[in-house]
């Protein structure tokens, strides 16, 4: 996985389709963002039919990753910077529905 | 890109080299491309890089080689482009590669799709395009007379 291997990452889901990396991303964070492929994060470049989904949770952001011989694996890696930039390209978009505090 | 008097140039993205067409069936079409004029790029992981470089160890019938990552990177910002990306695909990783460079190219792009499950990956294709489709893993002719029907050859002539 080149520089992924240097990041301390866990892998939430191997060996998938990139529409079961959305559909994941989509049902458990509420904190999620498109990005266009090729998008880089932590120098690693995003694989995959747009819109590509990147969750924040935490501290922590969950991404696909994509190796040409072992499908996609949904990657949970610490944020390092990169929330910012993800939360300074706007509004998230539609991720787990939240209940909202009163 | 608009340059009509410019060398066309073309990618040739590999996939996984599972299957072996993969190899055999890139060599060709380099060959074909670079018989017309046409520069052309080969990407792929190591391996595959590998195998065609054993192939074609004086570079006959290829030109330059890059790292997959590396050439999706100079994609996606801006510091490439190609006339035509012909991406190899016979799983959903090799899909997965195509959506991303139909969506970083202004070229025209051609998934080449073979392998046992060739017709059900084509009709999950998420973009517009004309693929070349074989269900081909030994034998390289069926994909080779998809490749000749669909390919854009007029499209790159200069």
């Amino acid at each position: 996985m080149g520089c992924i291997e240097s990041m301390n990452y866990t892998v939430l889901l191997k060996q998938i389709s990139f529409a079961e990396a959305r559909t994941y991303v989509k049902v458990h964070f509420s904190e999620v963002y498109e990005v266009e492929p090729g998008y880089k994060l932590h120098d690693a470049r995003l694989i995959g039919v747009p819109p590509l989904l990147v969750a924040v949770d935490g501290d922590d952001v969950i991404f696909p990753f994509t190796k040409p011989c072992h499908g996609t694996f949904l990657l949970r890696a610490p944020g390092n910077g990169e929330i910012e930039r993800l939360r300074a390209r706007g509004s998230p978009a539609t991720g787990k529905k939240t209940r909202r505090k009163s | 890109m608009g340059d009509q008097n410019r060398t066309a140039t073309a990618l040739i993205v590999l996939g996984c080299p599972q299957l072996p067409v993969q190899t055999s069936i890139a060599l060709w079409l380099s060959h074909e491309l670079r018989l017309r004029g046409v520069e052309v790029t080969i990407c792929g992981t190591p391996s595959a890089r590998k195998l065609v470089a054993v192939a074609d160890p004086d570079s006959h019938y290829r030109g330059a080689m890059e790292d997959l990552d590396a050439c999706i990177g100079r994609l996606a910002d801006g510091e490439a482009d190609y006339d035509c990306s012909v991406i190899f695909v016979h799983n959903d990783g090799g899909l997965s590669y195509a959506a991303t460079i139909a969506s970083i190219t202004d070229g025209l792009v051609v998934p080449v799709i073979y392998g046992e499950n060739a017709a059900a990956l084509a009709d999950s294709l998420p973009f517009d395009c004309r693929p070349a489709v074989a269900p081909a893993t030994h034998n390289p002719g069926p994909l080779k007379r998809a490749i000749r029907e669909v390919f854009p050859w007029d499209a790159l002539n200069r």
